[in-house]
């Protein structure tokens, strides 16, 4: 069965969310904090070439603004060390072969040189070009990290109990709460 | 000599339960509850209500946000995981290690365990639906397995006795398949849910999506919810432990209770290997068991056994039990006992996003989701040509991440803190019918550490189950169509018999030793002192999730010894 199944799968038992995932990744551990990497994480999955690459990605899909950039909640540490751990070594060279070629794919898109070496705005018309683009397998790859930085991003202390709404302990269910009381803002459990 | 009757005396009690779990637990309170000494042996380490580790850690706060480590899981949970979703950080203190307990299979068996105090009772899924006469009459008009001795009035009392202690907050609905209970408040559909319900009303009028029935305190009420229970604070993190007793749980409720009376005493770490038989009273004598920690071997006495060692367990207590008078097993007189193996299968369904209610929210996270009773063959009207029995749904609608095509960076920023689109989702869960060749067996010729024979299962889904998904995944998408959903998926991915977690069958109910192991009461025919109250004592598999009816029928044979005992018969 894949993951995909096997998360509704949680849903069901749990009583939890469907196929939401945000849910999903909370009940898969698909994301992690693994160690709090800080801006001296040292990554154990991917080379430094790789984990720079990956930095900029996410920091060009999530930049700082009033609120932290992806690599300050430490979400490439957080990929590096989460695959590193949770998947067998067969799933990382799987997951790598992909990752380079993601990477490929995007250093020439900038003009042939390290696409953490580009400039914010050529870095981003990239991404977008990519995002919008017809599918093909970089894209795929892009829209995986995409999910799993944002999704990490979200998971991480800093953002889960500061810019999402924190409720460890609700104290009471209501079915149809409207999106103003709640200040605009998703939950964060 | 002397000193062996005092040993004797000392090691005598008026009843013995084995297992602490959800039906173990519910025997140890009606007995201790009506004056009787019990002893319940569980052969797992003690926990107390309360002994939660990871009941407040969020996401962030548990390692890799929950996911064990590969290499754990190939060193202890390789079965266990097979699941996929099962074993994580928040959970794994709860579930056996298989380096541990080692079973063997000749198709793929997922047997998922937790031994210790309270068992499965902590982890389980908390659905609760009664069965009907659809279910009870179902082997007889079909002619399948054998019948079950027993009919809804038989145990409506009994529902009615346990859910109110329980406490099942759920929805009246009047329907037959899935009659309706002692419920407290529902947790109620969602604005979206709602609106599914309707929708699917209109179009499919016999297919009722409603509040998932669920055994957790919607509503609290000390003078009934005995035990250190509590109101539900809407955490839904339900499976790790509950520290507020909302849950229905035998560490917060059933075995509290029991203390309480001073007539319990529990023995945790305690294996049972065998029912002893006395040939010459026709009767148990008590159990033989072997201390886990010290290997001590010892033998415990009473009038009245019960055994509610989980399906699995029970049956391989019994089939170990074996003297000149049952020379395969206790009450193995039909050659049943082991056979008829059953489990619900899952890993079908259907999920879709569903636009516009933008403005609409929930606050807190409910402890269950939505479910879709039994339609199909409940009647001449929904009988289907290629299959018997039938299916239903749990799932729910929910806002997933807001992620926007194609918005990136500051722009995105905006967006990802907002709640996202609706999506919603049912999973199937069917039933699987009793076949005799579905079965599990001893090894006597390869033991665990603690001298055990080891248990091998054989057991898989057949046809009338491949047909059953096939329509459980049609009428799911039908559904989702009707409710309005776009980008609708579906899957069918067969699970292994076990993986969902509600095994049944191997020591089945039925009207006579030779095509049963039990009778109507749940009592070994020809050992009237033992009974089997857990989900070994199941005929058939229903579809709906068990654990409420192995309550009922606990209660029911509970009061039925008592009588006994009183009559002078026990």
């Amino acid at each position: 069965m894949n993951r995909r199944d096997a998360l509704k799968y949680v849903a069901m038992l749990t009583g939890a969310a469907v196929s939401s995932p945000l849910s999903a990744s909370i009940l898969s551990g698909t994301a992690s904090r693994f160690l709090n990497p800080g801006p001296d994480y040292k990554p154990r999955l991917f080379n430094n070439d790789q984990f720079k690459f990956l930095t900029a990605l996410a920091d060009t899909i999530l930049p700082k603004t009033d609120s932290p950039s992806a690599s300050e909640v430490g979400v490439p540490g957080t990929i590096d060390g989460f695959i590193f751990e949770v998947y067998t070594k067969n799933v990382h060279a799987n997951i790598l072969r992909n990752f380079n070629s993601l990477m490929d794919h995007l250093n020439k898109e900038v003009g042939n040189r390290a696409f953490s070496s580009a400039e914010n705005e050529t870095k981003l018309k990239a991404l977008k070009e990519l995002d919008g683009g017809k599918n093909s397998s970089a894209k795929l790859e892009y829209l995986r990290m995409k999910q799993l930085i944002i999704t990490y991003y979200l998971l991480s202390e800093e953002i889960g109990e500061n810019y999402l709404n924190y409720l460890p302990v609700p104290g009471y269910y209501d079915p149809c709460a409207t999106v103003e009381s709640t200040g605009g803002k998703a939950w964060s459990l | 000599m002397n000193l062996n009757i005092k040993a004797t005396q000392a090691n005598t009690y008026d009843a013995i339960v084995v297992g602490s779990g959800i039906s173990g637990g519910y025997a140890a309170m009606e007995l201790t509850s009506k004056g009787y000494k019990t002893l319940v042996l569980e052969r797992g380490r003690m926990v107390k209500h309360g002994e939660y580790p990871t009941a407040h850690l969020d996401p962030w706060d548990l390692k890799n946000h929950g996911r064990v480590s590969a290499e754990e899981i190939a060193l202890h949970y390789f079965k266990q995981n097979r699941l996929n979703w099962w074993v994580n950080e928040d959970n794994k203190h709860w579930i056996n290690k298989d380096d541990e307990y080692p079973y063997d299979e000749k198709k793929r068996f997922d047997w998922i365990r937790g031994h210790h105090v309270g068992g499965r009772s902590i982890m389980w899924g908390r659905h609760c639906y009664r069965w009907s006469d659809i279910d009870f009459e179902a082997n007889l008009k079909e002619g399948i397995a054998t019948d079950w001795p027993i009919r809804y009035k038989d145990i409506e009392p009994w529902y009615d006795y346990v859910e109110t202690f329980v406490g099942v907050a759920g929805q009246a609905e009047g329907l037959k398949q899935v009659p309706d209970g002692k419920f407290l408040k529902p947790f109620p559909l969602n604005c979206v849910e709602e609106h599914v319900r309707e929708k699917i009303r209109e179009k499919y009028p016999e297919r009722i999506l409603t509040p998932g029935r669920v055994a957790n305190l919607s509503e609290y009420d000390p003078e009934v919810h005995k035990g250190t229970r509590g109101q539900c604070v809407a955490r839904d993190r339900c499976w790790r432990g509950c520290p507020y007793g909302a849950p229905f749980c035998s560490l917060s409720s059933t075995l509290v209770v029991a203390e309480e009376t001073g007539n319990l005493t529990i023995r945790p770490d305690s294996i049972v290997s065998e029912i002893v038989y006395d040939a010459s009273t026709g009767k148990a004598t008590g159990v033989r068991v072997k201390d886990s920690n010290t290997g001590e071997e010892m033998e415990f006495f009473s009038r009245i056994v019960f055994c509610n060692a989980s399906t699995i367990g029970t049956t391989a207590i019994l089939l170990n039990s074996r003297s000149d008078a049952f020379p395969t097993g206790l009450g193995n007189e039909s050659g049943e006992l082991g056979h008829n193996l059953m489990d619900h299968h899952y890993g079908m369904g259907a999920s879709g996003s569903l636009p516009g209610f933008e403005d609409e929210y929930y606050y807190g996270r409910k402890p269950g989701g939505i479910y879709i009773p039994r339609f199909r063959n409940i009647d001449e009207e929904t009988k289907q040509k290629d299959y018997l029995r039938g299916f239903g749904y749990q799932g729910g609608a929910t806002r997933s991440q807001n992620v926007p095509a194609g918005v990136l960076g500051v722009d995105l920023k905006d967006e990802i803190f907002k709640p996202g689109p609706w999506s919603f989702g049912i999973s199937c869960f069917g039933e699987m019918l009793p076949y005799h060749d579905n079965k599990m067996e001893l090894n006597f010729n390869k033991r665990d550490k603690h001298g055990m024979p080891i248990i091998t299962f054989d057991a898989q889904l057949r046809e009338n189950e491949k047909k059953l998904r096939e329509d459980g995944v049609r009428c799911a998408v039908e559904m989702l169509e009707a409710a309005g959903c776009e980008n609708i998926s579906s899957y069918n991915s067969e699970t292994a018999p076990g993986a969902c977690i509600h095994e049944m069958g191997t020591a089945r109910m039925g009207h006579n030793d030779q095509n049963s192991v039990l009778n109507k009461w749940n009592q070994i025919h020809n050992v009237p002192n033992v009974f089997v109250t857990d989900g070994a004592c199941m005929t058939s598999a229903g579809t709906q999730n068990p654990s409420i009816t192995y309550m009922a029928l606990t209660a029911r044979a509970v009061d039925y010894a008592d009588k006994q005992v009183k009559a002078g018969k026990l």
